[in-house]
């Protein structure tokens, strides 16, 4: 099977300054990816390219193995759902809806009634005689996912769609989204600087950053392994630890930090700088089975977080966050042992 | 006790303005209205002899004639031609756009007087004569940094990207400038339509110095006034005023259901 | 596809249409103004005559008219500022927001009378029989009737009710725009309504000042029949001695050189006041 997507060796810069350093990216058909990264990352860029509202500088963007890198957008299977809506201010909803398929020519009967279906499958039935600035933010947002469902791309890309709706509306529109994208077995990419967002839709996260692919994967393997430094702090919040290989022995290596010798199981060269990422709910206060003993902290500064308390905790040489459940009953000023299950450590080099 | 103060000085200071502002317009209306052959006190009307002189009066009905014209067809030119160049400097980043749009503003900082004169003895050395179309070329010379100013303004990134959308959607450039950026900027090419065709129908130094047996109403009023005061010239005055107050209920009417659709 | 490529010549035509009827013409007249007429014929000699008249010609008479428009140009810019700053200000904070609207309309209705009837109007006002007149030797503060036609004072009056109507437009949409946190902000920090005021709504206004003031300059400076009709001859200003110079004489070269010079003091007003915007956004 071909991909639906394929990017090669693409990349793009403006006056000298690049921003999407050469690389390579497959999207399948039906799959909805989220292009994660901050801003400036290149991750937009990007989208754009798909979209056809930028051109590479160098490289070939397909889409069902077809060359699209040099056709306009109206010529590609896409459709965009911009971040501002841009919504035809002197339209109805219903005649906004209709437009693209106005242009492919399809008579007015039949576009209204599809345009009416769309309205219908966002939740804004019987809204189509109404302009655009009777609407909310949200509702403005289903309109510009109608529109851009109603000419039936192959790709649907959404520009940041949700940044300017509030935290319920936002929940509430990415269990739509998802919904929508399964129902109509259209390929979404989706861009965001939100990774929990990223996290509740995607079937795959690509995290951007500083024009690179930093990590791929699906949104567990990439929060719970990450592959890069940036991955691992720019998904949720990590705990990092600089140390160097000490020794190696077989299947076996141990590592020196701040904290002391860490022993850990794996592959490693002898006197390399590495780091090594706990995520602040894998740090634990009793010892598990296979477990490192990290050594003793005193709880400095400690604040409620409804399903649990997340700790800044100071150690000889290092500070690290933990998530402690509320039973615990940890004050500020207590001392505790950290441990961490000896599989829940990421190594990342450099 | 200050605060009270404070709004009381307000509304006397608005007042006093008022008054201020609408001072000359209360005593032209009124002795418009004079029997007499004095427009100053006392007042001796009501009586519509004056008025009914005006609309006798050929030269001021053909001025006013011959100022619709200049003033609606430069307009419509300094409009189109304003469309045009902010749409195109605002949608492609051109090598010297600076230079372009300091060129196209720098009208603005010319006094009309200078740009009337130079226009005068451009045409002389040409052979071209003096005509109301030499009036209207005038008139777009100074409306169009106007029309290039406030249409640009309205050519942001949020209406690119509504452009974009609609490229997206399959539109050609043509259907997407006929059928999205025109309609989407119509409150603002019928603003700046508006404004331009209004300072065309009072402008004077140019018109003054382009004309000569076709003349605008601006110049007709100005060498009526050479013969001294007249409650004529009253009459005339307020016609003109009526005329320009219609007009701008008119733009507010058209402009409010231009809102109105847009909603 | 890319239908009439719009994007790529639209500034064209504009740009075509200032070139010949803005630039050439300023070209031509620059050219004039080193110029001169030998016979009835104008022959371009590159001479700097013209600008030697400007300076010796008629004793003075027309760095006198220079002297005079800078000043009753300053003068009406002041004045104006003065008149429409607190209108703007109670326009946009004393009045409610829907009344606003129709205020603003009412303030700026007479805009809509002709130039040339709206001096006509203010020198029936003024006028020894006009209404001012009457009503202050009716009030008994004067004991006779005094013309107020024909001076500066008419001149100055007649330009600040016009531009002040002009910069209570500027100001009051420059007003409208400054977010009305910023004067909680600095009320909650201490500042008292006048300090408020003076710290933070006027220099966050003076952008809308700067560009009414220097329209008003730049319109006022070169306006031929304010001073004309109101002013009358007792003094001359330099758009009257232009225009002199043109009707009577014919003396385009002595025109043009005077037009050069009243550009200078523009391109001059202009650099000042870009400067002063510049100031206002620090």
């Amino acid at each position: 099977m071909t991909d639906r997507v394929t990017f090669r060796g693409v990349s793009k810069s403006y006056d000298g300054h690049q921003v999407v350093a050469p690389l390579d990216l497959s999207i399948a058909a039906g799959e909805f990816v989220v292009l994660l990264g901050p801003s400036g990352s290149g991750k937009t860029t990007l989208l754009n390219m798909i979209g056809g509202f930028a051109t590479p500088s160098a490289g070939r963007v397909l889409i069902d193995g077809e060359d699209v890198t040099d056709l306009p957008p109206a010529r590609r299977p896409t459709a965009t759902v911009f971040q501002d809506y841009a919504l035809f201010p002197h339209m109805s909803l219903a005649a906004n809806v209709a437009f693209g398929l106005r242009m492919k020519g399809m008579a007015k009967a039949e576009r209204l009634a599809r345009a009416a279906a769309m309205l219908d499958l966002v939740g804004l039935a019987g809204f189509g005689g109404r302009g655009v600035h009777q609407l909310s933010g949200g509702q403005r947002q289903r309109v510009a996912l109608a529109r851009a469902m109603a000419v039936e791309p192959k790709v649907l890309l959404l520009d940041e769609p949700l940044g300017a709706l509030d935290l319920a509306l936002r929940r509430q529109m990415q269990e739509e989204l998802v919904r929508l994208q399964k129902r109509s077995g259209a390929t979404f990419v989706h861009v965001t600087h939100d990774q929990e967002e990223a996290m509740s839709i995607a079937d795959r996260i690509v995290v951007v950053n500083q024009g690179r692919i930093e990590d791929m994967g699906p949104p567990d393997r990439v929060y719970l392994k990450p592959a890069t430094l940036f991955a691992a702090t720019f998904m949720g919040e990590s705990n990092i630890i600089a140390g160097r290989v000490a020794r190696v022995n077989g299947q076996e290596f141990l590592v020196e930090t701040a904290l002391g010798p860490v022993a850990l199981r794996g592959a490693a060269v002898p006197d390399d700088a590495i780091h090594l990422v706990l995520r602040p709910e894998q740090l634990q206060l009793t010892p598990p089975t296979d477990g490192i003993a990290l050594g003793r902290a005193r709880v400095e500064e400690l604040s409620f977080q409804g399903t649990h308390c997340r700790c800044h905790c100071r150690m000889e040489g290092l500070d690290l966050i933990l998530r402690a459940p509320v039973a615990a009953g940890l004050r500020a000023g207590v001392e505790v042992n950290l441990y961490a299950a000896r599989g829940d450590v990421v190594v990342l080099d450099g | 006790m200050s605060a009270r103060l404070g709004a009381w000085a307000s509304w006397a200071y608005l007042g006093v303005a008022l008054l201020f502002i609408f001072l000359p317009v209360l005593v032209l209306v009124q002795f418009s209205f004079q029997e007499g052959l004095a427009p100053v006190p006392p007042f001796d009307g009501p009586s519509l002899k004056w008025w009914a002189k005006v609309m006798a009066n050929r030269k001021i009905t053909d001025g006013l004639w011959n100022s619709l014209l200049v003033g609606l067809g430069s307009a419509a030119m300094a409009t189109i031609l304003g469309f045009l160049a902010a749409y195109a400097l605002a949608r492609r980043k051109h090598r010297l756009s600076g230079l372009y749009q300091f060129l196209l503003m720098a009208p603005i900082t010319v006094s009309y007087l200078i740009i009337g004169m130079g226009l005068q003895i451009t045409f002389n050395h040409l052979g071209l004569g003096k005509s109301l179309w030499a009036i209207g070329i005038g008139h777009v010379v100074i409306n169009l940094p106007l029309t290039f100013a406030i249409l640009y303004s309205q050519l942001g990134e949020h209406q690119a990207n509504i452009e974009r959308a609609a490229y997206d959607l399959g539109a050609s450039d043509a259907r997407v400038i006929l059928e999205i950026t025109v309609p989407m900027l119509w409150p603002a090419l019928l603003a700046a339509f508006f404004i331009a065709a209004t300072l065309s129908w009072d402008e004077f130094v140019i018109a003054f110095l382009m004309s000569r047996f076709d003349v605008t109403l601006p110049v007709v009023i100005w060498s009526m006034l050479r013969s001294g005061l007249s409650p004529e010239l009253n009459a005339a005055g307020t016609l003109v005023f009526a005329i320009s107050i219609l007009a701008v209920a008119l733009v507010e009417l058209l402009l409010w259901r231009a809102r109105r659709n847009a909603n | 596809m890319r239908g009439w490529g719009l994007k790529s010549w639209g500034h064209v035509p504009a740009l075509a249409w200032t070139g010949a009827f803005f630039v050439l013409p300023l070209v031509a007249m620059l050219l004039m103004s080193v110029s001169e007429r030998i016979g009835g014929k104008i022959t371009l000699t590159w001479t700097l005559g013209n600008y030697q008249a400007f300076l010796t010609k008629a004793e003075g008479t027309f760095v006198g008219a220079l002297v005079n428009s800078v000043e009753v140009t300053v003068l009406t810019t002041i004045l104006s500022v003065l008149v429409a700053y607190p209108l703007a200000y109670i326009l946009a904070y004393r009045v409610p927001v829907r009344w606003q609207r129709l205020v603003l309309v009412l303030t700026i209705l007479p805009f809509w009378t002709s130039y040339v009837i709206r001096s006509y109007s203010w020198l029936l006002v003024l006028s020894e029989n006009g209404v001012i007149n009457q009503f202050l030797v009716g009030a008994g503060l004067l004991a006779e009737p005094v013309g107020m036609g024909n001076s500066r004072f008419a001149t100055v009056l007649g330009f600040v009710h016009f531009f002040a109507m002009l910069l209570t437009l500027t100001i009051y949409a420059n007003l409208v725009q400054i977010k009305d946190s910023y004067r909680k902000a600095a009320a909650d920090l201490g500042a008292n309504a006048f300090q408020a005021f003076w710290h933070v709504t006027l220099p966050l206004s003076l952008p809308g000042v700067a560009v009414g003031a220097f329209l008003t300059f730049v319109l006022a400076i070169g306006d031929y029949i304010t001073p004309q009709i109101l002013g009358g001859s007792k003094e001359l200003l330099l758009p009257q001695a232009v225009m002199l110079q043109l009707g009577r004489q014919a003396d385009f070269p002595l025109a043009s050189a005077l037009s050069m010079v009243l550009m200078l003091v523009v391109t001059v007003a202009f650099l000042l006041s870009a400067r002063h915007l510049k100031m206002g956004r620090v």
